[in-house]
């Protein structure tokens, strides 16, 4: 079953942050610059691209049959100004 | 530090498992419950989670094993075992003059609002040059070592106010006319490391 849309990217948010953090967790018990450099380069960019993810997923909500329905509705005829 | 990091692990725990479930089921998040839960899930708690991290990882920095961590900086690890009160970095340590547990930084860092983050990124570039081999060996400092590193702790003290040498040349240690090194200038000398006794913590009489 192809998974597009919110729930793909929903999805993907989860895994680039569940990798990231589990991918962290090691750096926290290792005293040496690689570990910061691998928590700054690679387990930190992937929890921000899954936040990221998160957020772009939130706004593809609207996507769909009605999407931009909002946008394109005419708007409504103000009432009339009552004649001086 | 140790809490701390449980913390962490407790969070990221949780974290894992809520964006594991939202992951499976993504219709849970089209409630309101459900999108309190993915945005605490999959943005709060994970922002919180790498600013702990980030300080974690900071405070790691400012250790004595993270410094010797570097094969370049284990024979200045070497150097505050020296067994001689002459050698100024040896006897501070030895003397818990300065936390042993950040026996490195508490000397060589910029005591300034911005000394830290200098230092920080000082550090990466080390990093980087000790990654590519073109560090200095021995390693230099950036500048002459600064009257204020020292002063920070010994400015006020008894100890350092009552001695009569420095009576003498108080203003100019001060302004920085007169470096505290050119009399205290026995530091870590690691070329000579091998003519002088080692002190052992362990052999406690």
């Amino acid at each position: 079953m192809p998974r597009s849309g919110a729930a793909g990217r929903l999805r993907l948010a989860g895994l680039l942050i569940a990798t990231g953090l589990l991918s962290a967790l090691p750096t926290l018990f290792w005293t040496h610059p690689v570990s910061f450099f691998l928590f700054a380069g690679a387990c930190g960019p992937l929890v921000v691209a899954g936040m990221l993810t998160y957020l772009w997923s939130g706004m593809g909500d609207r996507e769909g049959p009605d999407a931009g329905r909002a946008q394109t509705a005419r708007p409504r005829a103000l009432p009339s100004s009552p004649e001086r | 530090m140790a809490r701390a990091v449980l913390i962490l692990i407790a969070s990221t725990a949780g974290t894992v498992a809520a964006v594991r479930l939202l992951g499976r089921r993504p219709r849970l998040a089209e409630s309101v419950p459900g999108k309190a839960l993915a945005f605490g899930s999959f943005f709060v708690l994970p922002g919180l989670i790498l600013v702990g991290g980030t300080n974690h990882h900071y405070e790691q920095a400012k250790s004595t094993a993270f410094c010797l961590s570097c094969h370049i900086i284990e024979p200045y690890g070497t150097s505050l075992l020296i067994d001689d009160a002459r050698f100024l970095p040896a006897a501070h340590y030895q003397n818990r003059r300065i936390p042993a547990e950040r026996a490195c930084y508490a000397c060589h860092t910029s005591y300034a609002m911005f000394g830290d983050v200098e230092d920080k990124i000082r550090g990466i570039a080390h990093v980087w040059h000790n990654a590519l081999g073109t560090a200095s060996d021995p390693v230099q400092i950036y500048q002459p070592f600064p009257n204020r590193s020292c002063l920070q702790c010994r400015h006020g003290a008894r100890s350092y106010e009552e001695e009569a040498a420095h009576a003498r040349i108080r203003a100019a240690l001060l302004e920085g006319s007169k470096s505290c090194i050119m009399c205290h200038n026995l530091v870590h000398e690691v070329e000579k490391l091998d003519r002088f006794p080692r002190w052992d913590p362990e052999a406690r009489p």
